[in-house]
């Protein structure tokens, strides 16, 4: 495990409007945000408050219109689309609400996918995909193509890709909300757990009370600005 | 792992895979029908120049070629050589040379006493002719005999629309005249063996042909103006000329060899046409093909929008995902080309099998039979082309995912 002394994500000043059709919507209004390396923070929100636009700002996976972003140090704005992508692959991991697993591989395979991207050996791949789905419950499931397998267990899957690689943070965007509120639990639990141990950074965004309650550091947005934060005694 | 990827992508959607497959192998199939006309054709045409009387490579007088020179060139016949016994030996015992036969050239007039027409004459070796495997289609009667004929017993083949002018028929006698090197008229009654055809009108209605002796007998002359040459396989022509031109290098009189495309230089325009019509038609075919698989391709991207997007967020590279969709097309195009084969050899089995006769083309005789010709290399040859333009067919679909916003792509419906 990669742990950078800068914190994993610095956010300085945000702003994303976005124009759909005739109108703009402004996702984001200057958002400042810094969250430490081994930190589990959830982005709280309702609809529209512009808890995705940030977490894909943080992820590089959009520019802002104004403001900078760091991630682990390094200034996101300067950086060409390949060396964007590059720390997607290396220093990132993402989880999305609806799974999106490559429907053609198999749960071991999708884990596999973003090692071979880096260009790993593959006894080193074998290895680190057997680890990741290992922790994530599914040791008995890696042969399993994601439509053999339940929600829940496709949330694993690609939790253990997220991982796979060792990343300095996991972005999730809603990742329990596709799913039923024991499945999501466990889920949490999972990710809370795996924050604990291997002090992996969490950056979840979600609206569910129940996961907002058992987080350590809230952050509450609205009409595109931090209204709230909240941080637990531990 | 991409490979594996867009192998697998292609069963997603079957019946589109499917669908795709269906046009890929008509298109190969086509091409190959085509490909197998076309070669026919050029192989058909080859062989009736060479067995039509050009053979493969003809020796003969460099004055032949360059221009008249002697006396009787200047009578506006060809020049001939004197030493053609000694010089078909020689080129009898060179590498590749099946046997090689002298011919005369001359015109005159044909008469039966009532009816006379002009003429286009060949005298040939008929023994020599059939060692070097040339044909002469008869329409009735029988070939000039192989040993050479006493005077008083010659014979002459004709033109099928020579001896209807003549309203000659095997049987009958001829008398044949023609202007001599000194410029005297000769003639000799020659007994009509047998008609036959050219295959074309125009030829079939001026063409005879007699026997060596007979021409010489005719012309007053012992000389010969070529040889024609027939070699053991066509393919052997190059080297057998450049070996007979090695030969005859520094022989006394300058000796000329010249091969059979360049004697036939319709045969190289017939060639061009066809290549040309072949290159349309397998531009449009393509072009069908690709604009289908193509079109077939970018549907398929956009029911995978958010697939895309996800992979692009987890750090693949817009080059890997073109190369994703590159290999889904050389897979179709592998596969297309493996199944369009086997459904255009099955095709032309069974065309072949069928014996189609086709119309006589302009100014031929006969109808010339449907058949198609199909060598490895052409299908090989088919099969990569298919499979490598169709990378072509991944280019649209390469572009939208060029320009896909992976924020977009991610909460793309």
């Amino acid at each position: 495990m990669r742990l950078p002394e800068s914190p994993a994500f610095e956010a300085r000043g945000l702003f994303k409007t976005y124009v759909q059709g005739k109108v703009t919507v402004e996702a984001l209004s200057g958002v400042d945000l810094t969250v430490p390396t081994g930190q589990f923070l959830v982005i709280a929100g309702s609809s529209g408050s512009g808890k995705s636009t940030l977490l894909h700002l943080l992820g590089g996976l959009d520019r802002p219109d104004r403001g900078k972003v760091f991630v682990a140090g390094t200034d996101l704005a300067g950086l060409t689309e390949h060396e964007r992508t590059a720390i997607r692959r290396r220093d990132l991991g993402f989880v999305f609400q609806s799974f999106n697993l490559v429907p053609v591989l198999s749960a071991y395979e999708n884990v596999e996918y973003g090692l071979w991207l880096d260009g790993m050996a593959r006894h080193e791949r074998r290895r680190r995909v057997e680890d990741a789905l290992e922790a994530v419950g599914l040791a008995d499931r890696m042969r399993h193509r994601p439509d053999h397998l339940s929600g829940g267990q496709r949330q694993r899957v690609a939790l253990a890709r997220a991982l796979v690689h060792e990343p300095i943070a996991v972005l999730a965007d809603e990742p329990t909300a596709s799913l039923d509120s024991r499945t999501g639990a466990d889920i949490v639990k999972l990710l809370l757990d795996l924050n604990a141990t291997r002090r992996t950074t969490f950056v979840f965004a979600t609206h569910d009370p129940a996961i907002i309650a058992r987080s350590p550091r809230v952050v509450h947005l609205a009409d595109g600005r931090v209204v709230d934060e909240r941080r637990s005694a531990s | 792992m991409l490979a594996l990827i867009a192998l697998r992508n292609l069963f997603r959607n079957r019946r589109r895979t499917f669908l795709s497959l269906g046009i890929v192998s008509v298109g190969t199939a086509g091409l190959l029908l085509t490909a197998g006309f076309v070669r026919n054709s050029f192989d058909g045409l080859r062989d009736a120049v060479i067995q039509g009387g050009l053979g493969h490579l003809e020796v003969a007088p460099t004055s032949d070629i360059e221009g008249a020179a002697s006396p009787a060139d200047r009578s506006g016949r060809p020049p001939s050589f004197r030493e053609w016994l000694t010089l078909r030996t020689t080129i009898e015992g060179r590498p590749h040379v099946r046997a090689a036969g002298a011919v005369i050239q001359f015109t005159g007039v044909a008469t039966n006493g009532e009816r006379s027409a002009s003429f286009i004459g060949l005298a040939v070796e008929p023994d020599r002719e059939r060692r070097m495997g040339m044909e002469t289609k008869l329409r009735s009667g029988v070939n000039l005999p192989e040993k050479a004929a006493l005077a008083g017993e010659d014979r002459v083949l004709l033109g099928v629309g020579l001896a209807r002018a003549l309203t000659a028929v095997p049987g009958d006698t001829i008398a044949v005249m023609a202007a001599t090197p000194d410029g005297s008229l000769n003639a000799v009654d020659m007994t009509v063996a047998g008609l036959f055809t050219t295959g074309f009108q125009e030829l079939d209605s001026r063409i005879l042909k007699t026997q060596v002796v007979t021409g010489q007998r005719l012309l007053g002359t012992d000389l010969v103006n070529s040889l024609i040459v027939g070699l053991t396989e066509t393919s052997a022509t190059l080297q057998a000329e450049t070996d007979l031109r090695r030969a005859f290098a520094g022989s006394v009189q300058p000796l000329s060899v010249l091969n059979w495309e360049t004697r036939a230089p319709f045969y190289s325009q017939v060639r061009s046409l066809y290549s040309g019509i072949f290159a349309f038609l397998g531009t449009i075919v393509t072009l069908l093909v690709v604009l289908s698989i193509s079109n077939t391709m970018l549907m398929s991207v956009m029911e995978r929008v958010r697939e895309f997007g996800a992979l692009l967020a987890i750090g693949t590279s817009r080059a890997q995902l073109a190369r994703l969709l590159i290999f889904e097309a050389l897979w179709l195009g592998l596969f297309g080309a493996i199944a369009g084969s086997t459904l255009g050899l099955s095709l032309v089995s069974v065309i072949n099998a069928l014996r189609i006769d086709m119309p006589p083309p302009p100014g031929a005789v006969d109808p010339i039979q449907l058949t198609l010709a199909v060598v490895p290399g052409d299908v090989i040859g088919i099969c990569a082309f298919m499979t490598v333009i169709l990378a072509g067919a991944a280019v649209p679909p390469m572009l939208r995912v060029f320009r896909l916003q992976i924020v977009d792509a991610l909460g793309h419906v």
